[in-house]
Formats: structure tokens, sequence, C-alpha cells
């Protein structure tokens, strides 16, 4: 089940903006739509709705969350296998693989790309995907 | 049809290039207890399509992708996806694994397998996204080296979505592809389907790439159970010493060093097992000089793969077979070299074991006044325009492209045409591992060491039974297969079944109970006999070092044990074999080249050679084949493969007229 | 003078790819790689031993020449 955006919708374009798959589409001032076959789930457009226009995938109207208070994801560094999953999985390409320290370390864990910390959307993908559950917020 | 069971999606796509229609091939839950995934369904498949089939790269041949039950549910290494047909290079069965992360994508739009046939009637690429099945122009792709073709494919999707990159997987092929070169290979990300030429059969059909994407997600039976035991699994496998520590280190290329102690690097065309500058060219310099990071597939833990730099850029790095036989096996001593073949190769999309054992060939062949082609062992300087040439299928590169047993065929020298039927050996010497001998020459896809059991682990790389001795042997060879069948059908990397050896039986190689091991299974034979016969005794799950099954039972939710798991195993061994029957195969062509059973690899100790024709005895008695390598009736009806159309059909039946080489 | 050669994982932990010794023994030979490395000795004992390309054992006895090998079992392919 995707995303769905009610009638409250005035078209103030900041979901399809801002949705990372580019699944919402729609005309100024017009009521949007979403793509069913390319949402993700990630909820950003929940999170920064204004009017509450948008039901998430369990038909609930979500409600709008300040930036700041968006989770973060903490990877945890000795559980991490660096099996890559979440980083293949997130919607923002915020993370990657984060190579080993010094020449003949094998260790490989998963971190934010440099940089791109403030793009994560806290849309808790990474955790639910992780095999280990070595991600949490 | 959609299932009952977790850890499948339930919806097998046909798909016939000619008409451009998509159909849903009817696949049961039945199907799916027996056959699991991966290798195992696609030659169910293929099986049961066999008698339409007219050749391998007649349009009638089929390419099936697989996925396995465990694909997409988070164990441990289980992006793999599998790719079968009848192969161009072999003309029998044949199946290649691969790591990309097209299986993974595929089951997020919602499929576990592909079946493909027909032929288009121009060059396309398919996109899958979910259920859309879109047919694209490939005109502008063909001729495109793969690593291009897979960014041409990225832009082409990010157009779609609005400029945004859409996350996919991809297969594509290369130029050597295109022009039917007989082992070129499917790529994935930087990861090839690379063996038997299913490149050639993807571009028989004019089919340059599919791409796949989508949303849905995978189902598992019991989450909370598959979760706890991938925690244990991953801390496992992270903390065994080959899969933990060794191959994270040194990548599979890390063998080379150990196989050149036990004289089993295949050293100028297989003439010697050992190569005196292999230093140049083993894992430890790979790693020490050359490796910028280690990588590995999608979910996988292990991370053997390498990364270096060829021109500046970061490519993948070479595999234990391509160094070997790039290495040693036409006297190169050149670390830099091979690195680059290995990424044109790839960039050209062709096997890089089959190139390197037909290239050695060659040079064997001018040697000895056979051919005259120019090449001769040691002459490095062309070698990338010979790579080339084959791809485009250019002067002598368009006969290279041939593989070694037509060569062999045409030009004579077929005792040093190191192939098994029709598939050229890896880089290990079987005439010091006697055990992987009997392995390359009964393997399903011909010359193949996983295939074949992987019993050089035993002899001599990670421990130490007895190298010579072929008593024992065939009985492991088989429990190994079976094992590796099982949980390749799953979707599962191999990597994932050394942690079947304990980890103290690796760490302390002079302790008394790894002395004892090496002893007892040279003489295990029978009790080992007992197993194969009646695999369902075992009616439980193996603690740890074989996890497989267990996690087969809370992703999908059968009925599952260990001794299931194995019985499933056989079933797929057998059921390829069975295909293979009635394709030609029987004891004839379990074969190796004469070089390595006639000739004693140490001059004088004739125990150095591969004593095939008695172990092959003992090897079809444990299967339950009869004398000439065809399985009985009896044995087919305990598998359940009694009531297939393929086991009707009389052996030798099918294809025969493309067919000749059997 | 004994020629030792180490190859596999514990070549790369360890970072010595060869060393000249004078030893007796493989015993010795491990007790000498183990002070000039760091490395507790049983790491080096827990490896497999070929002597001029004979498998050999903990206490094999070394003479003056002989090339001393320590493998790492691995396995992959």
């Amino acid at each position: 089940m995707s995303y769905q955006i009610t009638e409250n919708c005035i078209g103030c374009t900041l979901c399809a903006k801002n949705c990372p798959t580019g699944a919402i589409s729609g005309q100024l001032k017009e009521r949007h739509a979403v793509d069913a076959g390319l949402c993700v789930d990630c909820g950003v457009c929940g999170k920064i709705c204004p009017k509450g226009a948008v039901l998430d995938a369990r038909g609930k109207t979500t409600v709008k969350v300040p930036k700041d208070q968006w989770k973060k994801p903490v990877i945890d560094p000795v559980l991490c296998a660096g099996c890559s999953v979440c980083v293949e999985n997130c919607p923002k390409d915020c993370l990657e693989i984060e190579g080993p320290k010094f020449h003949g370390d094998i260790h490989t864990i998963a971190r934010f790309v440099k940089g791109r910390e403030k793009d994560c959307i806290g849309c808790g993908i990474c955790g639910d995907v992780c095999p280990i559950e070595a991600i949490h917020f | 049809m959609a299932t009952s069971y977790g850890g499948y999606m339930g919806k097998v796509a046909d798909i016939d290039l000619t008409t451009g229609t998509i159909r849903e091939y009817p696949w049961s839950d039945e199907e799916r207890r027996l056959f699991l995934g991966g290798k195992t369904m696609a030659a169910k498949i293929i099986g049961d399509h066999l008698a339409e089939i007219r050749g391998p790269l007649d349009e009638t041949n089929l390419l099936v992708i697989s996925t396995g039950p465990f694909t997409g549910t988070g164990a441990p290494s289980s992006s793999r996806f599998n790719v079968s047909a009848i192969s161009p290079l072999t003309g029998i069965l044949t199946s290649s694994n691969c790591g990309g992360n097209f299986g993974y994508y595929l089951k997020k739009a919602g499929y576990d397998a592909l079946v493909i046939h027909g032929r288009s009637e121009k060059p396309v690429w398919l996109e899958i996204h979910n259920d859309q099945f879109t047919f694209h122009d490939g005109q502008s792709l063909w001729g495109m080296k793969t690593g291009h073709t897979q960014e041409a494919l990225d832009e082409a999707l990010a157009e779609q979505s609005g400029g945004k990159r859409r996350k996919n997987g991809k297969i594509v092929i290369g130029p050597a592809g295109e022009n039917l070169v007989k082992y070129a290979s499917i790529v994935s990300n930087e990861r090839l389907a690379g063996r038997g030429g299913v490149g050639a059969v993807m571009g028989s059909k004019n089919l340059k790439a599919v791409t796949v994407s989508g949303n849905h997600t995978v189902p598992v039976h019991d989450k909370e159970k598959m979760d706890k035991l991938n925690r244990s699994w991953f801390k496992y496998l992270r903390s065994h010493p080959l899969t933990g520590d060794q191959l994270p280190r040194l990548g599979t290329a890390g063998l080379i060093s150990s196989m050149q102690m036990k004289g089993q690097l295949s050293t100028k065309n297989y003439t010697y097992g050992q190569f005196d500058r292999f230093e140049k060219v083993n894992g430890e310099t790979l790693a020490e000089e050359h490796n910028i990071v280690n990588k590995g597939c999608l979910t996988c833990p292990i991370k053997c793969a390498r990364t270096v730099q060829v021109d500046g850029k970061a490519v993948k790095g070479p595999e234990l077979e391509t160094l070997g036989l790039l290495g040693g096996g036409i006297l190169n001593d050149s670390m830099e070299l091979i690195l680059r073949w290995n990424y044109e190769l790839d960039e050209l999309g062709m096997d890089t074991i089959t190139a390197a054992n037909t290239l050695a060939w060659a040079m064997e062949a001018n040697e000895k006044g056979l051919w005259n082609n120019g090449l001769a062992f040691g002459d490095t300087a062309d070698i990338s325009r010979v790579w080339e040439d084959t791809a485009y299928r250019r002067g002598i590169g368009d006969e290279l492209a041939e593989g070694s047993r037509a060569l062999s065929e045409k030009y004579g020298g077929k005792e040093f045409a190191i192939h098994s039927k029709g598939m050229e050996l890896a880089a290990y010497e079987p005439r010091r591992a006697v055990g992987l001998g009997l392995g390359y020459a009964i393997s399903n896809r011909g010359g193949c060491h996983l295939n074949g059991g992987y019993l050089v682990i035993l002899e001599g790389l990670g421990l130490n039974v007895n190298q010579q001795t072929p008593h024992g042997k065939p009985d492991v060879t088989i429990i190994f297969q079976d094992l590796m069948e099982g949980t390749s059908s799953c979707g599962q990397c191999v990597f994932t079944t050394y942690g079947f050896f304990p980890p103290p039986l690796i760490h302390h190689p002079h302790a008394w109970y790894t002395k004892a091991f090496n002893a007892i299974v040279p003489v295990a034979g029978p009790v080992l006999r007992l197993l194969t016969m009646f695999p369902q005794v075992v009616c439980f799950h193996l603690p740890m070092i074989f996890n497989q099954s267990k996690a087969l039972k809370y992703a999908t939710g059968m009925k599952v044990t260990f001794g299931s798991f194995l019985k499933a195993g056989k079933r797929g061994y057998t059921l390829e074999r069975l295909i293979n029957t009635r394709l030609g195969i029987s004891r004839k062509d379990d074969s190796l080249p004469k070089r390595l059973t006639d000739v004693p690899q140490v001059e004088g100790d004739e125990k150095t050679k591969v004593p095939l024709e008695s172990m092959k005895d003992v090897y079809y008695r444990g299967r339950g084949w009869d004398k000439d390598g065809i399985p009985t009736e009896k044995t087919l009806k305990k598998l359940n493969l009694d009531h297939l159309a393929v086991s009707q059909m009389p052996a030798g039946s099918c294809m025969q007229e493309v067919n000749q080489h059997g | 003078m004994v020629n030792i050669k180490l190859f596999g994982a514990l070549r790369l932990k360890c970072g010595i790819s060869h060393m000249e010794v004078y030893s007796s023994s493989v015993k010795d030979a491990c007790r000498l790689l183990s002070k000039a490395t760091g490395f507790p000795e049983k790491d080096f004992k827990n490896c497999m031993f070929m002597i001029n390309g004979q498998n050999a054992r903990y206490s094999s006895k070394l003479e003056d020449g002989d090339e001393l090998v320590f493998l790492t079992p691995s396995g992959g392919g």
C-alpha cells in the first residue's frame, strides 16, 4: 500500500519537490497524486504537508513534524557487517559503506555520506531492512 | 500462481520476445516445495520444455533467470540470482550464479523468476517496473560495452521518474554476447553470470538488457525467528576463519599461495602444478599493493570482492581463477596486466575462465605446431587485442570465440584441451587434488569446481586430507554437491557453506581432532554412503554450522530438516543430470583431458594423476545411477522425479542434430 | 640460516612476508617470529607448515638452507 493525498491538498507542491522517488505529481494549486508503483512509503510527504492532506500506507492521516524533530539513524559499529542493504534501500542516497580505516583493516560499516546527514528524512527504511537490527533511531 | 509459502513473491513471468507478450508462468506450491528456486527451479522449467528446444542459439532456447526463497529476506549473502539455459559452449544445461543486485530487485518488482524465450526482430531492452513490462528500442545501446550500457540505462530510467534516480537492478550483455561468443557472460553491476555462455543466449534473442525495479517487500513466514537466526548467522560467518578473516582479507585470490605450495596451481596450460614466479601474482600481492577496498555483493557480510585501479579508475579486481589462469596458466607474472585484462573482459562481457583456458590452449597449439596463430606462452604484449578480436570475432579471435573443445576438434591437441563436457576447468590443478578431479569430470555444467563439490578445500587448502587417495572422495563429493545445490537453490552464495567446517578444525590444523578428521575422511566412505542414501534419517537441524535448513523453514514455512534439505539438493542435482542424459551425456562424457588422467604431474610419481574411472564407479553407485551414469528409475522415484516429462524421454533423445559433441 | 616465508591472512595481519633466521626447529621458528612481530606464538603455531615443499609438523627439525613456509588454512573460489 502506498501513501495517498486527500482532497485537502492545496497544491503547494512541497511534497512533490521533496519526494525522493519522483512518485508525486501535480500542478501548482491543484490536487497532487501519488504513483503507487514508485512510492516507497518513506513518509516525507506526510511529515511536511502543511494541511495534513496525506494518508499513510495504512490509511491514517499523517501529522506534520518539524524538520529538527525527524529521527536520525544511529548505526551500531560493532554489529554492522557492511552488507549494504541499508545503502541500497535509502531513498535519499544518504548512506554509504565506509572503507577500512587503515591498510589491512577488514571492517567495513555503513555511515552517512559526508555532508549528506542533513538530507536524511528520517524515514526509518534503513532500520526496517537491516537484517541484523544494527540501526536504531 | 499465488503462494501460501513465505519467501516467495508467488509470480513467475513468461516473456515471449517474438511476439512481445507477457504471461504468468504456472508454478505451483508443490513445485516450490520440491524445487525450491534458483538453479533447481530453472532446471525443472527447462526440463519441461526440453523437447521443444532445437538448439542453444535457437529462438526456442529458454533463458531462465531465477531467485531463491532467501533472496530479499535478510539472510546473509542471499542477493544472488541464477541464469540457466542450454549452453552454446557445452550443448547441455548450464547454470550460472551471479551476485549482482538483479535478483534483489526482481523480487522487489514482485517476481521470483523470468522465463525468456523467442527472439526479438530488432535489438531491444526490457524494463520491468512492478507489473509493467515495457520493451524499448535497443538500437542505441547495441554495441556498447557493459559499463556504458548500465550507465545509459540508469539515465533512461531516471528520465521516466522526472529526473530522479530510480533504484533498479540490471542485467546487460556486452559486445561478446551480441556477437555470440560461445562463452559470453551476463553482467549485473560489477558481477557476472560468467560461465556457460548465457550472454550469447541473451544476445541470440536480441535482448541487450533487462532492468527491474519496484516497491514490493518479500514476505517472511516467521519474521521474528528469521531475524534472530540472521543475527547469529551474520555473527558466525564474521567470526569464522574462512568467511570472517581469510576471504575478507585476501578475497578468493588468497588461495594462489596455498595452491602453489600444494602443487595445485595450474601452470602453462596445466602442464605443471607450480609457477615459479607466483609471488608476483598471488592474493597477498593483490591485497598489499593493489587492493583499495574490499567490497561485497548486496546483503553479504563476507566481502570477498576486491577493488583495484586501472587507468586511475576504481574497478573490480580479479578472482582466483582469473589470477591463476591468466598468471601461471600462460606464464605471465604481471599483476597490472591481469587487472587490466580482467576489467577488459568484464567490459566486453566474457567469461575469464574459458577465455584464459582457450588462450592457453591456443598458445600450446602454436608451440606444438598444430595451429599457427602467433600466440606464445609468456608473450603478453598483445593480449588486450586478442580479447577485443574475440569479442568482435575478428581474425583468430573468431576461432577463439568457439572455446577450446571446438578448437581442439578442428586442429587436434585434444589431450591438452583442458575442459570437461566442453567447459574449461577453473585454476585448480586436479592431479594433486584427485577428489576435485572427479568433481570436474562429473560436474553437471562441465568442468566447474563448485558444481563439482569443491573437494580441494579438504585436499590441502583448508584441511589436510590426503591429496592423492581416491578413497572416500566420491561420497564426500556427493554430500558437498547436494549441500551446495540446495544452498544455491535458496538464492544464497555457496561460500556460506564453508561455515560447515567448525572453526576449530580450521583454526588448529595440528590439533588431534583435525588430524583425526583428516585421517577419517578417506575411510568414511561407507558411513557417508548411508547418509547419501537415506538423508531423511537426519530429521533435525544442524547447529550453527549449517543454518540453511532452519532458515528455509522460517522463511517459507515449509517442513524442512537437514535431511530433507540434503534431499532437495540431491533432487536438484539429479534433475540436472537427467536433463543432460536426455541431451546425450553419459559415462563417456564424464571425462578429463588425457593430460590430467594419464600423465603424472610429478615425473615418476604415478600417484599424481587422477584415477578417474574407479572413482566414477563409486560415485555412480552412491548417486543411484547405473554404470553408464544414467539415473535409475528407482532413484528418480525416490526423489519424486519419476512423474516429470523429461524422465519419460529416452536417453539422448533431444537436440541430436545440433549436439554433436556428446 | 633458514628462509621463512609467510602466506595467507596471518601475513597480512602481522605485516611481514619473509624472514631469515637461525633456527633448529619449527617450534623455535614460531618463537622467533612471535618475538619479531609481537604476535602471540600460538598464531604461528596454528599455521600449516611446509619445509622445502613437504608437509611438516610443529615438532619438525630444520636444517641450514631449508625453506619454511607458513600457510593459513584457506577456502573459497
